[in-house]
């Protein structure tokens, strides 16, 4: 029974136990709060997280930790929301990074960078024959979308119900700013529904340009969810018989679980793929990759910006697929996702209190497996991000986490103990 | 939605949610208090299109009902048409309603339409009065009560309130003015639909706290930057935010129907 009314927020309790430790977060943001809308806006606002219970503005990182403007340090499971999959500041790619920086970024034109970058995707992603490149995973999924579009002459998006590509109005869930008729022609299916697929497939036969697919399902809030044996391939085989361009978002999962595009892990084939986050380990970057049947809608559809062909974020790229290959890094971020995911799991089974994961180890969703509201989540996550003589855990309460390669066994073994004390304290609460 | 469509829903939202809140009222102003007197009186309305609603007053409440009990009302007044009932609750000009039972009382119906036109001032106060906590809190509690019953009329008559409603997600949520205040709460479950105040029946699924009355203020004015006000604690949400969202979502529709007033400057 819980004792609490359930009124009782993490940030009293944080409040209670430790005397202001996002102090300096906290005066920055009343800063920002005067001359920034939200704050801060976007996936990184407060407000997504745990507002008043965690730490706002970040001061620098290194491997698997960061330090925020209080001083306080994490160790760290979201990795900027997923693009440091290497460790930040991974010297490798930093030291090419800064060559390119000290010849220049910015030009009049694009450096063989883009050149040599493009060939080398393009080697690794098994179906594909071209590559393009943004800054942001929204740049180049609107712009998949448009080339579909452009492709078939067709008007029509499906899309998974709860998935995110990006800020764009045909695909983002708010309905501010935006029109009825932005999204007039995008309509949604369930993961892992085929015959809910196969239904609206139907009722706009002839009409459908795409169908935008994440690897397997990864909303906030929610557990992630695999696809169903046959789910992808059965739509896949749907998409080619109507003529309709298959796009895989892998913006999210894309080089964690396999070099060449998570299909590869799951046994599909698109005609567009997505990547952004991981591919720059940091530095901004996003790329999309095709077949060779869409290289002259391709051509056709507009894409530019003032920085994206900027050579910096370009070396940085080379560098990071070439020691993702190296080392073999989703294999070893599958390794160490698991450790951590055993580990949560044995902490669950010991305090009665199980931990729920789901997705693919190196991309983990995890909360309380006996309550849906996140209530004591956000607790417990709380407690890790205060945990034990000034080190935390950055554990995220409603979104998916992301393991990089910095991530050693040791700092597993030090989160779980953070964990552990973390747990401690959220089931102190109960009896 | 045809017009007429709309005039009903409107019709529907001033009988059920706006009418009901003279209970607050009555609770909160004297002035309220006063026109009533020492007397109980109670009205029904009655619709063309069906709908019907009864206002039983007495001290300081004013029990609402939108069943038989109607038929107990001391007067009761039928309006050809929506839009007329609209018009007459609005307070423009419009042909006055037919009195089809207690045409002894009818004159009483005066004091009925007086402490309305109290209610209509109550929940447009100026700056001045909102500077006033107390005045502040019961206008908080009023306003909110009408937002949430209009809630919960758009979740079962009007199209696109149903499918939000109905997409989900659901679960019960709960608000309050800092975090000792007395709870308000909704449950945004398929055909459990309620709200109340008080304790509720479980505990709430999330739990939105205003720790400061004037940013409550801005949210039922639809004038809050909610990220902000997070971040800096002025407004908490525990629990599963994506519900807090769907009330706001749903919160959104109503000024479609009943327009918002506005957050007089300096507040
Ligand atoms: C699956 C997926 N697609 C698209 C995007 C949009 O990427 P960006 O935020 O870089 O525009 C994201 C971002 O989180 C994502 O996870």
């Amino acid at each position: 029974m819980e004792l609490s009314s359930g009124t009782v927020s993490p940030q009293e309790r944080i409040g209670a136990s430790n005397a202001q430790p996002y102090a300096e977060s906290m005066a920055l943001f009343r800063r920002a709060a005067q001359v920034i809308p939200c704050g801060i806006y976007g996936h990184q606002s407060p407000a997504a997280t745990l507002p008043g219970a965690s730490p706002y503005y970040a001061a620098r990182a290194e491997g698997c930790r960061y330090w925020d403007v209080d001083g306080r340090e994490y160790l760290d499971f979201i990795c900027g929301y997923g693009p440091i999959v290497l460790g930040y500041r991974h010297p490798e790619v930093e030291e090419v990074a800064e060559r390119q920086r000290r010849d220049g970024d910015t030009f009049n034109h694009p450096t063989a960078r883009m050149v040599e970058l493009a060939e080398r995707l393009v080697s690794l992603v098994d179906f594909a024959s071209w590559a393009v490149f943004g800054k942001n995973g929204s740049d180049v999924t609107s712009w998949a979308v448009r080339v579909a579009r452009e492709s078939t002459r067709r008007k029509k998006i499906l899309r998974l119900s709860g998935g995110y590509h990006g800020i764009d109005p045909w695909c983002n869930h708010s309905p501010a700013g935006i029109i009825e008729e932005d999204r007039a022609h995008v309509h949604t299916f369930h993961w892992n529904d085929l015959e809910g697929f196969a239904q609206l497939m139907r009722r706009h036969a002839g009409k459908v340009a795409c169908v935008i697919v994440t690897p397997y399902h990864h909303p906030a809030f929610g557990d992630s969810i695999l696809p169903a044996r046959g789910f992808l391939k059965a739509i896949e085989q749907k998409c080619r018989d109507e003529g309709v361009v298959l796009i895989l978002d892998d913006i999210r999962a894309g080089f964690r679980l396999h070099l060449g595009g998570s299909h590869r892990v799951f046994g599909f084939s698109p005609d567009i793929i997505c990547f952004s986050k991981a591919l720059g380990n940091g530095h901004p970057i996003s790329a999309a990759l095709g077949r060779k049947e869409l290289r002259v809608p391709a051509s056709r559809v507009f894409l530019t910006g003032s920085f994206w062909n900027s050579a910096v974020p370009m070396a940085a790229s080379l560098k990071v697929l070439d020691i993702l290959e190296r080392d073999d890094v989703p294999a070893k971020l599958q390794r160490s996702g698991q450790r951590l995911r055993e580990g949560l799991e044995r902490l669950g089974t010991e305090f009665g209190k199980d931990i729920l994961g789901s997705g693919p180890a190196a991309v983990p969703f995890y909360r309380f497996n006996d309550e849906s509201n996140f209530r004591q989540w956000q607790r417990f996550c709380a407690y890790a991000m205060e945990g034990e003589g000034g080190v935390g855990a950055f554990f995220h309460p409603h979104h998916n986490w992301f393991l990089s390669a910095a991530h050693t066994d040791a700092d597993i073994d030090q989160a779980l103990e953070i964990a552990r004390v973390a747990m401690q304290r959220t089931l102190e609460e109960t009896i | 939605m045809t017009p007429a469509a709309i005039e009903h829903l409107r019709c529907r939202l001033f009988l059920f949610a706006v009418l009901p809140a003279m209970d607050d009222l009555l609770k909160a102003s004297e002035e309220a208090r006063a026109l009533l007197g020492d007397e109980s009186f109670s009205v029904a309305f009655k619709t063309r299109s069906g709908l019907r609603g009864a206002y039983f007053l007495e001290g300081e409440t004013c029990r609402f009902d939108w069943g038989n009990a109607a038929e107990k009302a001391d007067v009761e007044l039928f309006f050809h048409s929506d839009a007329q009932a609209n018009s007459t609750f609005e307070g423009r000009k419009a042909i006055p309603p037919m009195p089809t039972r207690g045409i002894s009382k009818i004159g009483r119906v005066k004091q009925f339409q007086d402490i309305a036109a109290v209610l209509e001032d109550f929940l447009q106060p100026n700056g001045d009065a909102l500077r006033d906590t107390d005045f502040r809190e019961a206008f908080v509690k009023t306003y909110f009560g009408i937002m949430l019953r209009s809630l919960c009329q758009l979740c079962e008559h009007e199209r696109v309130s149903r499918e939000i409603f109905r997409s989900g997600p659901h679960g019960l949520a709960q608000f309050q003015l800092g975090r000792d205040g007395v709870p308000t709460w909704l449950n945004l479950v398929p055909r459990r639909l309620d709200w109340g105040r008080g304790e509720p029946p479980r505990t709430a699924d999330v739990t939105v706290c205003f720790n400061d009355p004037a940013v409550a203020l801005h949210a039922l004015h639809d004038e809050m930057d909610a990220q902000a006000e997070l971040g800096l604690g002025t407004l908490e949400i525990n629990g599963f935010p994506p519900l807090a969202e769907q009330v706001n979502l749903l919160m959104e529709r109503i000024e479609l129907y009943l327009p918002r007033g506005k957050t007089p400057a300096g507040i």
